[in-house]
């Protein structure tokens, strides 16, 4: 049986809030992620 | 069923979680008071370490299943508007659920079964723990049946409609459910219950280890699943809104059902028994699963969003500050998304392979888990609590402002607690030890990480304790309410959807893809314990 999606217009809202929250989040995520790699993985070294 | 029965049914799922739960939050403290060496009086690795295994077991694995269940029931019966099929076989599933909890929480408490709760061997417990947990195991997997025939039932007489989006959650979850908890079935079955019986000696601890492996990481959104159902379909109702895409939430449960099995090497990435190319593929699912919960954190934040824009939320921020941060639920998800957000970091560079090696056994995984599964997770159990009491209870909350007290309070012990875990594991401390006094310079800079996480479990303790006191004093003191004022709301959609493709309406497809993947996934690496010698241990530890 074909299945057939009927919906309604949606409303125009653009999350641009929510867009740039998550924006703000995934830069602070990837500068540590990044700091703990750079700054305090490799600075350790190999296994002594 | 009739409804004071079911209402009993639930209750009864509900009070044996919290109740667990509260028991493991006094562990919890006591273990946190033990470790630091502050008080020599109570030092005691064999008091701590079967403190520590029942206080996983507790958590992990008690008030999970039993809240799990309970919700499910209500979800199926309440989105359905259908009754339970087959009663009987739902109490027998408690029944036998409860049994196993009682024979496996006995041996922990006599310290028969300190092998922390995930009982990787060579440590070995009494047989009477393996076959209690296994029990807990089998009363699960009777609701997942369960739930499974209700949502093909709601089907058949349905024929063509959208299954709601609360039970195709919940029916992701029961199937995640079977096909996670077959590798640690298989683990204790053909490996722990005989080795423990003496009908083989020794036990491969590699193959164990992959096994466990299987369940291990799905286990998370087994888990997590019921707290996502109260962020799509509960918060955008408690938040004066709706829900933003119904389609992104379908596609978000497939993606975690998917792509949270196959997947479970990142916890072996420092064992030996596995080869790089497999780790390196379980990595890449690792990340692809973080996926469904990036789409959950923007439809849940876009449904806030909308929400507080249309209570006149103006700017690109000004909407947060008109949420309804007075309802317990949308406090809940505020939250939990904060404390997602700090524990996913954390899980990035567990996932992360050559980063993985600096935390690896240290104190930051326990910190990771605790924001994740004790942050996220458990807040928005205490969100569903709260929002449901009164549809089984039939009282209303005695308060307005105590949950708000309670929930606050375990968002700030859990990150005065958890922050000090991650820092002490940068700093080298190791996990699952029982004592942190080693005399030296290097292990008196951990002091002060000690003592605050010390006021973080004591903190928790006391969130824990009102949890408990608001949901006892309600049940018993409550004001009635009508069933009309007690009905639970789910969120509709912004976009109602009348038909949807069968492929974001049923299972069938997904678990072959499945199937598939978990075959490409697991099927050599357990077979090559098959196919080449191996060397088992014997047991030690009980």
């Amino acid at each position: 049986m074909q299945q057939e999606r009927q919906q309604k217009q949606p409303a125009a809202f653009t999350p641009v809030g929510t867009w740039t929250l998550l924006c703000l989040v995934a830069i602070a995520m990837a500068a540590a992620w990044l700091f703990l790699y750079f700054g305090v993985f490799l600075p350790r070294g190999t296994v002594q | 069923m009739a409804d004071k029965d079911f209402r009993v049914f639930v209750l009864s799922h509900f009070w044996l979680a919290f109740g667990a739960f509260g028991l493991a939050c006094v562990m919890g403290f006591y273990q946190v008071l033990e470790r630091s060496g502050f008080i020599e009086a109570i030092q005691s690795p064999q008091v701590y370490f079967a403190s520590v295994s029942t206080h996983g077991v507790l958590m992990g694995f008690v008030l999970t299943t039993f809240f799990i269940m309970g919700f499910g029931y209500l979800v199926a019966t309440t989105s359905l508007k259908m009754p339970i099929w087959n009663p009987k076989l739902a109490w027998a599933g408690f029944g036998i659920a409860v049994f196993g909890t009682v024979m496996a929480a006995i041996q922990l408490l006599l310290g028969k079964a300190s092998v922390l709760y995930t009982f990787y061997p060579p440590v070995q417990a009494s047989v009477f723990f393996y076959l209690g947990a296994t029990l807990l195991v089998v009363g699960s997997w009777f609701w997942a049946a369960i739930m499974v025939v209700m949502f093909v039932q709601w089907k058949k007489a349905h024929p063509g409609e959208t299954v709601p989006l609360p039970m195709f959650a919940n029916t992701a979850n029961a199937m995640l459910w079977l096909w996670t908890s077959a590798g640690v079935a298989m683990e204790v079955v053909f490996q722990l219950v005989p080795w423990t019986l003496g009908w083989i000696d020794t036990v491969d601890v590699g193959l164990a280890r992959t096994l466990f492996s299987w369940t291990l990481h799905p286990i998370v959104y087994f888990w997590l699943i019921p707290a996502y159902i109260a962020l799509y379909c509960l918060v955008p109702q408690a938040a004066g809104g709706k829900l933003f895409s119904h389609d992104l939430a379908r596609i978000a449960f497939i993606l975690l059902l998917v792509f949270g099995l196959p997947i479970g090497f990142h916890h072996l990435y420092m064992d030996p028994e596995q080869g790089k190319g497999f780790k390196m593929i379980h990595g890449i699912g690792t990340f692809l699963v973080a996926l469904p919960t990036l789409m959950t954190g923007f439809t849940v934040i876009a449904s806030l969003e909308k929400a507080g824009r249309d209570a006149g939320g103006q700017g690109l921020f000004g909407w947060i500050g008109t949420l309804r941060w007075s309802n317990p639920m949308v406090l809940s998800a505020i939250l939990a998304f904060l404390m997602l957000i700090a524990g996913g970091f954390g899980g990035i560079v567990n996932a992360s392979y050559a980063m993985n090696a600096m935390v690896h056994n240290t104190a930051w995984v326990p910190g990771h888990f605790h924001l994740i599964f004790g942050g996220t997770t458990v807040i928005m159990y205490f969100a569903v609590a709260y929002a449901v009491w009164p549809r089984l209870t039939g009282k209303a909350l005695i308060s307005g402002s105590l949950p708000l007290v309670q929930l606050w309070s375990w968002f700030i012990g859990m990150i005065i607690l958890s922050t000090p875990w991650h820092i002490l594991g940068l700093l080298g401390q190791p996990r699952r030890i029982s004592s942190v006094v080693y005399n030296s310079l290097l292990t008196l800079a951990w002091d002060p990480y000690e003592l605050a996480m010390i006021i973080g479990g004591a903190v928790l303790l006391g969130s824990a304790m009102l949890f408990l006191h608001i949901l006892a004093k309600s049940q018993k003191r409550g004001e009635p309410v009508t069933e009309q004022a007690a009905e639970i709301h789910y969120a509709e959609s912004e976009h109602p959807v009348v038909r949807m493709p069968a492929l974001l309406n049923g299972f069938g497809f997904w678990n072959l893809v499945i199937l598939a993947l978990m075959l490409a996934n697991f099927g050599y690496p357990i077979l090559q314990f098959f196919l080449i010698k191996t060397y088992g241990s014997t047991g030690w530890g009980y």
